[in-house]
């Protein structure tokens, strides 16, 4: 077998193109069926070629049986099994070219129309590959510029503004549905804030704030003292006879500091109203 | 709670409030009396519709006429009727008018921010930031009302 395909080419010997044809034939059943078998094994090509050998392969097998018919002849008596070995010969025939388009060594015209095809085919292959490579980079950029940077950073702040805006306005909205629901006890602020319209009378009411907090100053001093003396009498009361206490303890109390509570009482009952306006003015 | 314009706080412990959140409470109570005055017997609904003029246009008076918020939302509540009128005026003032044809993403805190329709980018934000913190103070005085007056103060 290997030496009729010899003779009927003998020039291909000396090309490299073929130059281990003959042993490699006989050994390529094995080959191709172990290449079948792990088609994706990448020792040999690391590249994917098992995926786009496959379309390619018949379309140079035609162009490579069209031009050299020689070759036809040599796969029909080499090859018994050729179509399960038509990939492997096929990746073998492309790594050969690519060895000979390094040494530039065309003989044969038919060889170089081939080698035009293949390389036409091969700068398809690289188009296909380099296809996706800028689409992700463009994709990437899209992204960036629709996702990250100045423009969202903006958008989100007016939305946050947007909606720190809503709420604030739907909350003085809902207040002020509360304020009318509360509106028999809001009565009471008719009497007193009726008079001080006017802004005079406004700013001496300020002013007797002070005096106000202070009148309430005393009275809890006065009360701390008053709380002081009953709870001494209480600790006096406690040493000396602890059976009597809980019946003295507190009427004791009541009845030492009677008089200081009632004038608590009443600073209080006059200083309400305008205790009262301090803390409605004092929101913070 | 001693700070008034002639005095200043001399204790800095006390929390410090200006005189504009003073007359804003002012205001607001004394629009609160006014309101209770002269609808004594409305319902609810219509009572809360007015507490709610009531707060803005104390806001819009506390915040005074150089804000341009102020003033669009004092035409809006006291000019109901006479608004092509005020709209004429305020544009007479010196408010350019925007081209209405151009869609910007600040058009929504233009239709939230009284007045903001007629104002270029920059001072939007710049009547936004103030309005909104009017807008802040006037929900903590009414909070603070409420928390007093209600069935937990007092």
């Amino acid at each position: 077998m290997a030496f009729s395909y010899q003779e009927h080419h003998p020039f291909l010997l000396d090309s490299p193109y073929f130059p281990r044809s003959p042993a490699e034939m006989l050994l390529v059943p094995q080959q191709g069926a172990e290449m079948a078998n792990n088609a994706s094994s990448s020792s040999c090509f690391p590249y994917p070629y098992p995926s786009e050998a496959s379309p390619v392969a018949p379309a140079t097998d035609a162009g490579a049986y069209g031009t050299s018919a020689p070759s036809v002849d040599s796969h029909t008596v080499c090859s018994p099994v050729a179509s399960e070995t038509h990939d492997a010969e096929n990746k073998r025939k492309s790594r050969d070219e690519a060895s000979l388009m390094i040494t530039g060594e065309l003989k044969n015209t038919k060889e170089g129309e081939i080698k035009k095809q293949r390389r036409l085919r091969g700068g398809q292959k690289k188009t296909e590959e380099k296809k996706p490579k800028p689409n992700d980079s463009k994709g990437s950029k899209a992204c960036l510029d629709t996702t990250g940077g100045y423009v969202t950073g903006k958008a989100l702040m007016l939305d946050e503004i947007i909606n720190y805006v809503q709420s604030l306005q739907n909350q003085v909205e809902f207040l002020s549905m509360k304020i009318a629901s509360l509106s028999p006890i809001l009565y009471g602020f008719n009497v007193d804030f009726g008079d001080c319209i006017d802004q005079p009378q406004f700013q001496k009411l300020m002013r007797s704030i002070p005096e106000a907090m202070a009148s309430a100053e005393q009275t809890n001093q006065l009360q701390a003292k008053a709380f002081g003396n009953g709870a001494t009498g209480y600790r006096v009361m406690d040493n000396s006879t602890p059976l009597l206490l809980q019946v003295k303890g507190p009427a004791s109390f009541s009845h030492q500091d009677g008089g200081s509570a009632l004038q608590v009482g009443e600073q209080r009952q006059g200083s309400l109203d305008q205790v009262g306006f301090i803390n409605m003015c004092s929101f913070q | 709670m001693k700070s008034s314009t002639r005095n200043p706080n001399p204790n800095p412990d006390t929390p410090r409030f200006g005189p504009s959140k003073l007359m804003l409470a002012f205001r607001f109570l004394r629009a609160l009396t006014l309101v209770h005055r002269t609808a004594p017997n409305s319902s609810n609904a219509a009572r809360s519709r007015r507490i709610q003029r009531a707060a803005f246009a104390s806001m819009a008076y506390s915040a005074g006429p150089r804000r341009a918020w102020s003033r669009a939302l004092l035409c809006r509540l006291h000019f109901h009727r006479a608004r092509r009128r005020c709209a004429r005026r305020s544009r007479a003032a010196g408010v350019p008018r925007r081209p209405s044809t151009t869609r910007s993403p600040a058009d929504g805190l233009r239709r939230l921010v009284p007045g903001g329709t007629g104002m270029d980018y920059c001072s939007l934000l710049e009547e936004t930031a103030d309005y909104i913190r009017c807008l802040s103070e006037q929900v903590k005085l009414m909070q603070s009302i409420v928390d007093s007056v209600g069935p937990g103060g007092r």
